[in-house]
């Protein structure tokens, strides 16, 4: 290709492509996407298949190899002039079809157009397709229209126009001027002006500036940038030319992701192209103008999207943000020191539309704070997925609706995630706001580089969450600990909450961390990595809630929620379940049906997708509770709980819902039907408190200032001063303490572990305990805030000082009162016993063992007691007539008597 | 690739004039481990030795700046990927049995990499399809329900195919 040694010898070059008819509307021509996505949809083969065919039939057609053409989800699309027929879902056997009927004998291929529905017409031309029908296109203005591997196309339609108005007859300045006047937003997030970062650039003191081009898009569901750079890397290269000569820079660089490996290629054959034709180098045109442009790829790393790590990862660091300022456009701010402006692929694609038309063209579309157009990646539940470019302003509900045709399958819209995982969750009552960089600010979301991703019912909003949650926590660099730590913690409790363990006060707990998150994170990554949480929280909250109180999931989608239940009415048998189930949870009962045994179901829902019936049901975990009225403590339903839920209080027999698998086994056996069940949420609000915990309610009724003389009084009848202390100390702790100051309620609670350690005779009690419990003494008698505390320290330290040998004792398990249960034991002394069965009725723990009398049944031959059944707690004593159950010291009397 | 013969001013390309010498070394280093890693399929650590010397950089630099990066490994992988999944779904249908069996087939343990480079043998967490469990995947490609004997045999004629 000749190189071009003026201004005048481009313009030349562009009358002659349009004298020779390069891309003339009236020539037959087909534009193939071949953009990545068609191109994963065979849109390769398809073109191959064409040439091959137009070669034989001998048409005189061209082919174009396109970028992203945007209908992605219908592709390969292609369309074809001079008619304009938009074809989709083409395969490389229909190439025949489109030679004969289109090319030869102009007419549309008919089951190739686009059609709504099957009884609606079809659409024929790219304008009737709904899905371009509101977009209108600044950046992508050529995607999809050239190829993008020629440059001669690109000139053909009018580029590198604008680098040759501003190198004619605009200044650097002027250049500056038209852009901030443009008013023209960064495209990559925050919405910084463009003009405003370029002007600072130009301003900062240094010899040499940069241009970057932040090419590194790693969000989920995001291809705005990949598309331009694939489809039309020039547009790009000339946005980068006009930054360059507005703020007189010589360098530029591209920053590429390297899992783009079409973009990476496009525009290497784009920067050689424009080198060799003279529009990059030295003395690009003959203007004295110096510019060139490199490629930088990454590595995979999303942190390097963030400025300050992108300029690591150029200098070959790890690609760790730092500290703001220095800012990026000033001295010691960029690569190797050197001012730099960085700004996203699709702010400089705007750039040449700009100066080419001005900035009042451009100040038309859009709204008044954010003017111009926005690239938007439409993924998720819609029926057209694609990419589409707006004006700003428009609503939400045209995008989802009108452009990506509604959701899948008609079902109810949820939410739309914009801003990919540093963005936020936008709820249906915002459909109808009109969208730009402040008011998706305002509710809680970010523009973000434009991913936008569809919810709908059938998604469940706490995983969504914690799904760009866990990208964010893989992604965080670690180098600041508020996002290494915090993200990682705020996971921790989304995965609770999603497996079934959620536990109140998780909500507030993630609202607390993402907020400091917020506010302490080092870059742009992690203050925006709560984003997402703490949007749906803030429009969602009900379904949290659901989650962790009612451990319910209404998209049942998190595992280990609801409960499944097998409908007998529907199911047909078909094993199907049966296979999928990994527990072996579903068994067939006797009367021939099969149900689920929730004690093995781990609810992770194979059978409920394998049912074709959909006999399988989820619903909200019922909450079984005992009716104190019926229940006569009968204990089958605990002999028949397999996992031990039943608890046996004073009071009466509780369920503990926590480890209550709700099998229903307990409600069968049950002969006076005293087990109940509620739903959840009824019972939280209204039985929680009255059925389930009386026991504790009452505990919380115990007027919290009795006096300690009362206590002294219980504690009098102990006769051990080890169980002295150790009763005073609980019963303090259940009483009077308030929990003010932690000398008294740390210490108690020390005090009484120490002191449960030394009657009990547990491991590691030694000497040392006792050394605690006096300074645990001295300490609340100093420090505690009120009498109270003061009373009971003095209490400790004089029971310690008068009686430190019979502490001393219990540590070789000896409790010479016979009192501390660990080194006691009962015996029934054969000699003195009756076998009049007395103890046999009062034992609770079922804990004497008799034999009846063969020749009398009415009376026993032997009785003993089952040491590790028995519980020493004298019933047995106080009852037995002849006081045949003596109470005996482990410890041999010898010991005892050295001592 | 022949490191000694790796010209800074070339790769660094036109912005080198603003840079030293040193910026050039540590400015090339990602694009060189990136040809390594193309060329070789992981980053060798002999390879590492030369770099080192030839950048002026410690070795430990280069495995930091390396390491972040998530592209980057530091062992040879083979053609075959085979990845067992040992999610619970998958273990409790009895995936540890096609693991066993696929490590004796191939004379491999789990995470290595036969001598002739053709497979290597991985386990991962949970591929995302309990209901085919147990599942294995060949080079992203699923193969599930391995339930039986003759289904693993299907299995392992299916990754000498590939």
């Amino acid at each position: 290709m000749q190189k071009l040694k003026s201004l005048d010898d481009l313009k030349s070059l562009r009358e002659k492509l349009l004298k020779d008819g390069v891309l003339a509307p009236n020539k037959k021509r087909i534009r193939v996407c071949c953009g990545t996505a068609c191109r994963a949809n065979n849109s390769l083969k398809l073109v191959d298949k064409l040439k091959k065919d137009i070669k034989e039939s001998g048409v005189d057609a061209e082919i174009i190899t396109t970028g992203c053409q945007g209908l992605c989800q219908l592709g390969p699309v292609m369309t074809i002039q001079p008619q304009g027929y938009f074809y989709h879902k083409v395969k490389p056997e229909r190439s025949e079809d489109i030679i004969s009927f289109t090319l030869k004998g102009e007419r549309p291929v008919w089951d190739l157009l686009f059609r709504r529905s099957l009884g609606e017409k079809p659409a024929y031309f790219i304008k009737d397709v709904p899905f371009y029908r509101k977009q209108l296109r600044i950046a992508l203005r050529n995607n999809g229209r050239i190829d993008p591997e020629n440059i001669i196309h690109y000139i053909a339609v009018g580029g590198y126009r604008a680098i040759e108005k501003a190198l004619t007859v605009m200044t650097p300045q002027q250049v500056l001027d038209e852009v901030k006047r443009a008013n023209l937003r960064g495209r990559g997030g925050a919405g910084f002006p463009a003009g405003i970062k370029w002007e600072h650039t130009k301003n900062s003191s240094g010899t040499e500036k940069i241009v970057i081009a932040n090419g590194d898009e790693g969000d989920p569901g995001a291809f705005m940038d990949r598309s331009i750079m694939e489809g039309d890397p020039h547009s790009l290269l000339e946005g980068m030319m006009l930054c360059a000569y507005a703020i007189g820079a010589h360098y530029g660089i591209i920053y590429v992701r390297h899992e783009y490996p079409l973009a990476v290629k496009h525009l290497s054959t784009a920067i050689k192209q424009a080198e060799e034709i003279g529009l990059l180098g030295e003395n690009v045109l003959g203007t004295g103008f110096n510019f060139s442009i490199q490629i930088r790829e990454g590595a995979g790393a999303f942190v390097c999207g963030e400025a300050t790590a992108l300029v690591s990862s150029i200098e070959g660091e790890r690609g760790f943000p730092r500290p703001r300022p220095p800012r990026l456009s000033e001295k010691g701010g960029g690569p190797w020191g050197y001012p730099a402006n960085l700004n996203n692929i699709e702010t400089y694609a705007c750039v040449p539309a700009i100066i080419e038309k001005g900035a009042t063209w451009f100040l038309k579309t859009g709204t008044q704070n954010s003017p111009g157009t926005k690239v938007f990646a439409l993924t998720g539940k819609v029926k057209n997925t694609g990419l589409v470019e707006v004006p700003m302003g428009i609503t939400l509900r045209e995008i989802i609706y009108d452009i990506g045709g509604g959701i899948i399958g008609d079902k109810k819209f949820k939410a739309v995630q914009t801003g990919g995982p540093s963005g936020g969750c936008i709820p249906e009552k915002y459909l109808d706001l009109p969208i730009d960089f402040d008011s998706l600010t305002k509710i809680g979301s970010i523009m973000g580089s434009g991913g936008m991703v569809v919810l709908d019912e059938d998604n469940c909003i706490v995983d969504v969450a914690k799904f760009f949650l866990s990208f964010c926590q893989s992604e965080s660099c670690g180098k600041c600990y508020p996002c290494r730590v915090g993200t990682f913690q705020m996971l921790q409790i989304l995965e609770k909450i999603t497996s079934g363990n959620g536990e109140e006060g998780d909500i507030e707990r993630l609202e607390e961390l993402g907020n400091y998150i917020k506010s302490a994170s080092l870059c742009g990554l992690g203050k925006s990595a709560p984003n997402p949480v703490l949007t749906t929280i803030k429009y969602f909250r009900d379904e949290y809630e659901e989650h962790i109180k009612n451990k319910y999931c209404r998209a049942f989608v998190c595992q280990g929620l609801g409960q499944l239940h097998l409908n007998t009415d529907i199911c047909y048998q078909c094993k199907r379940c049966m296979d999928a189930c990994p527990f072996e949870a579903i068994k067939e009962s006797n009367e021939g049906f099969f149900y689920i045994d929730q004690v093995l179901c781990q609810r992770c829902k194979a059978c409920f997708s394998v049912c074709p019936l959909g006999a399988i049901e989820i619903k909200e975990q019922p909450v079984l509770y005992i009716d104190k009225e019926l229940c006569y403590f009968c204990r089958s339903c605990i002999n028949v709980c397999r996992v031990d839920a039943i608890k046996e209080t004073s009071t009466g027999f509780i369920i503990d819902s926590n480890i209550c698998k709700k099998c229903g086994d307990c409600f069968n056996v049950c002969p006076m039907g005293a087990i109940k069940y509620e739903k959840i949420g009824k019972f939280l609000k209204v039985a929680s408190a009255e059925i389930a915990y009386e026991g504790l309610k009452e505990k919380e009724q115990v007027p919290v200032d009795i006096p300690l003389d009362e206590i002294f009084h219980d504690v009098e009848k102990k006769i051990c001063p080890v169980q002295k202390s150790l009763t005073f100390i609980e019963e303090f702790i259940e009483g009077p303490m308030c929990g003010r100051c932690y000398p008294c309620s740390f210490g108690t609670e020390e005090a009484k572990l120490r002191l449960l350690r030394i009657t009990q005779k547990l491991e590691g009690a030694g000497e040392n305990d006792i050394d605690a419990l006096k300074t645990i003494a001295s300490n609340m008698i100093e420090a505690s805030f009120c009498k109270k505390g003061r009373d009971t320290g003095r209490f400790l330290s004089e029971i310690l000082s008068s009686s430190e040998e019979e502490f001393r004792l219990h540590l070789s398990g000896i409790c010479s009162n016979r009192e501390c249960i660990s080194s006691i034991s009962y015996l029934i002394n054969p000699d003195l016993c009756i076998r009049c069965g007395e103890c046999l009725k009062k034992c609770k723990f079922e804990a004497i063992m008799a034999k009846a009398s063969e020749s009398r049944p009415s009376e026993y031959t032997y009785f003993e007691i089952k040491q590790k059944a028995c519980a020493r707690c004298g019933e047995c004593v106080k009852y037995c007539p002849t006081g045949a159950i003596e109470i005996i010291s482990k410890v041999k009397e010898e010991i005892l008597a050295k001592t | 690739m022949e490191i000694e013969a790796v010209n800074e001013n070339f790769q660094i390309g036109s912005i080198g004039s603003l840079l030293s010498g040193k910026q050039k070394k540590r400015g090339i280093l990602i694009h060189l481990l990136q040809q390594i890693q193309e060329e070789y399929g992981y980053i060798p650590e002999e390879i590492v030795k030369k770099l080192s010397s030839k950048l002026s950089l410690s070795m430990s630099e280069i495995f930091s700046v390396a390491s972040f990066y998530k592209m980057f490994r530091f062992t040879p992988r083979g053609k075959k990927l085979v990845k067992v999944c040992l999610g619970t779904a998958c273990y409790v249908r009895g995936s540890k049995k096609v693991l066993n069996t696929l490590e004796n087939e191939f004379q491999l343990k789990n995470g290595e990499t036969s001598s002739d480079l053709s497979i290597t043998l991985e386990t991962v967490g949970c591929v995302g399809c309990c209901g085919l469990a147990p599942v294995t995947t060949v080079n992203d490609e699923v193969v599930g329900d391995i339930t039986s004997t003759g289904k693993i045999e299907g299995l392992i004629k299916f990754i000498r195919k590939k």
